[in-house]
């Protein structure tokens, strides 16, 4: 059952799965102060999380919260993608991958803990340590400043999902979660390929606890198809928690056709996410979500 | 979308893929391949050492390589796709095509020039296909724009504007200090394919160049005419921090209305009602309008999806790629006219 209602950041770094001007529009609304007013919006309205990436503009926003708003930080779970694609992706445009390779090592070699990682991890010729190393300093900032028990897990951006499945990557799998689990924490997936993960998993045995994939009754991001989705969903929602994402097909539907279709998953779906600038926009689509698809919303709400 | 349309029978033919340049676009290539039908790809080349020792330390089912020739003596592929920086494709292709490769997929541009295109297509056999990556032509807006104006939608078209905008470079490049050439080359062929494709766009009237960030364009302007005397204005940057993405963007102007793309919607607003929109004068349609349990995998934007299973399904038809290296030699050429003309 629906058990969250979770935040999205999307509004707040510029993006929209839309079309790109929405995207150019909302960035320039997010500044720092709308978006504190749209996370007490969120809350009022029901959200129990935020799930987030791990852009630049979320850590400045995190630091602010840690800062000077401890009682919002505290109110939520936490629900981080990494890493940062576009970022990277960016950074190669200009340098190459090679050089933004060496770029990257050069850059994370002054935290203690990266050196001892991938001096560890280059003598044992292991590529799947030096990811673990690079990802966990990606993560650091955030983990300092998160309170520790209220980040419930670490979500593998789709990018590197899909390249896990299309490179059959167990090991890196397995090297990401022990790293994490050390810490405490959970590792998850996101992807836009949900029934070939649900194939990938099933054939590794992989136990994620956490899945994260767009879910609209529109079919849009989801491959391989809707209907294969809708199977991947039914069979991988009883031994996982699903989060579903860009459930309003990236506003080309209205929350109440989400609802509706969404219901007809909630024994499997655990948690659903919306996203926006507009502080009362947010707190009216977390109500209604949380109407339509939470057991015992109404005496959660009061 | 005839690529869609029974994809499960062509992604699984019996042919050797092989990928030359690790970079972005061949992680991109080989990930979308794999997701397709798992274990496509075969053999990868760079010339990397870092990149060839932790692939291959990290992937196992793929065979690494540092040197082409060695690849190619030791997989004989059926199909390679060639994604390393464009100074490198001539002598790559050349390579590919000498050792008998049937099947060459090249990431855009496909040459640094038009002399460089035309003698790989001079040297092609008549059995081997080269496709280029000009994916735009794939996103469904565009086809659909191209749709609406073969069937007179618009009326008589009396003004285009475009342009392709991004803020993928905000320093000096080194890969187009190699090249001479920059953001035209690079970003701006996409643009300049579109228009010629769409509106068969045939002279360059005026071309300005404008260097921001090094010794090549970061920024160009045009003004061309198409075959039926449309004037056609247009701009080109890869260093406007406001676009997160690349964003083609198209305005068409004809006797009948407006219609407005890019790779996310098509709108069109007309004087009177029409039965492909619907019977109204109006349409705005989004990508999730477009791709709703399409493409079949799901990796970057969706057009990527669509012209590797066109390359798929024409290697299996034995039908020539919509953007086959003879099929964009146009594009390459004006690439060049617009350089050669330009004042800076």
């Amino acid at each position: 059952m629906v058990d969250e209602l979770l935040l999205g950041d999307n509004s707040f770094i510029g993006v929209s799965h839309l079309a790109q001007d929405k995207a150019r529009e909302e960035a320039k609304e997010a500044g720092l102060e709308n978006k504190i007013s749209v996370i007490e919006s969120a809350i009022a309205g029901g959200a129990t999380g935020f799930t987030f990436s791990t852009h630049e503009s979320n850590l400045a926003l995190l630091q602010y919260l840690h800062a000077s708003r401890k009682d919002l930080l505290r109110q939520m779970q936490y629900y981080i993608l990494v890493p940062h694609v576009q970022s990277y992706v960016r950074k190669a445009n200009t340098a190459g991958t090679t050089s933004l390779l060496k770029q990257e090592l050069r850059n994370a070699l002054p935290r203690a803990s990266f050196l001892r990682d991938t001096i560890i991890s280059g003598l044992h010729l292991k590529p799947e340590n030096f990811v673990a190393a690079f990802l966990e300093a990606e993560l650091a900032p955030y983990l300092k400043i998160l309170p520790k028990e209220n980040v419930t897990a670490i979500l593998l951006h789709e990018v590197i999902t899909e390249l896990v499945m299309a490179f059959d990557l167990p090991n890196l799998v397995t090297r990401l979660d022990g790293s994490l689990k050390k810490r405490g924490l959970s590792l998850g997936f996101e992807t836009r390929n949900f029934s070939c993960l649900c194939e990938y998993v099933s054939r590794r045995d992989l136990r994620p606890e956490y899945l994260m994939t767009p879910f609209n009754p529109l079919g849009y991001q989801m491959a391989r198809s809707k209907e294969a989705v809708e199977e991947a969903v039914d069979y991988l929602g009883k031994t996982a928690k699903i989060i579903a994402i860009n459930i309003l097909a990236s506003g080309a539907i209205d929350i109440t056709q989400a609802v509706e279709y969404i219901g007809q998953f909630k024994d499997t779906i655990y948690a659903v996410t919306s996203s926006s600038t507009k502080p009362s926009r947010i707190c009216r689509n977390f109500q209604t979500l949380g109407l339509g698809l939470v057991n015992g919303w109404s005496s959660r709400a009061k | 979308m005839p690529e869609v349309a029974g994809y499960d029978q062509y992604v699984h033919q019996d042919l050797r893929f092989a990928v030359v340049g690790l970079g972005k676009m061949g992680i991109l290539h080989s990930g979308i391949l794999n997701l397709l039908a798992p274990g496509l790809v075969k053999a990868a080349v760079d010339k990397s050492r870092l990149i060839k020792i932790g692939a291959s330390r990290l992937i196992k089912g793929v065979n690494f390589y540092n040197d082409l020739h060695r690849m190619l003596r030791k997989e004989s592929p059926d199909v390679v796709y060639v994604t390393t920086p464009v100074q490198f494709h001539r002598s790559i292709v050349d390579a590919l095509l000498e050792a008998n490769v049937k099947y060459v997929f090249l990431e855009k541009p496909p040459t640094v020039n038009h002399p460089q295109l035309v003698s790989l297509t001079d040297k092609m056999r008549t059995d081997q296909t080269v496709m280029v990556g000009l994916q735009k032509r794939f996103a469904l807006p565009f086809r659909h724009v191209k749709m609406l104006l073969s069937e007179g939608v618009m009326g008589e078209i009396t003004r285009v504007s475009a342009y392709i905008r991004s803020a993928d470079i905000q320093g000096p490049v080194s890969r187009s200090e190699a090249t001479g050439r920059g953001a035209l080359l690079d970003l701006g062929i996409h643009m300049v394919d579109l228009l010629i494709w769409i509106f068969d766009v045939r002279t360059v009237e005026a071309s300005i160049s404008h260097k921001i960030y090094g010794t090549t364009d970061d920024r160009f302007e045009m003004q061309l005419r198409t075959s039926k005397n449309v004037e056609v204005a247009a701009d080109v940057t890869w260093s406007d921090s406001e676009y997160r993405w690349p964003e083609t963007h198209l305005e068409i102007t004809g006797t009948r209305g407006v219609l407005r793309a890019t790779e996310d919607y098509v709108k069109v607003e007309l004087t009177e009602k029409n039965a492909l929109l619907g019977n109204e004068t109006r349409l705005a349609l989004y990508k999730p309008h477009y791709y709703q349990s399409v493409p079949p995998v799901n990796l970057a934007d969706p057009e990527y999806t669509l012209e590797n299973l066109h390359f798929l399904f024409c290697i299996s038809s034995h039908t020539e790629p919509l953007t086959s290296l003879k099929n964009v030699s146009d594009t390459m050429n004006m690439v060049d006219e617009l350089y050669a003309k330009a004042i800076y």
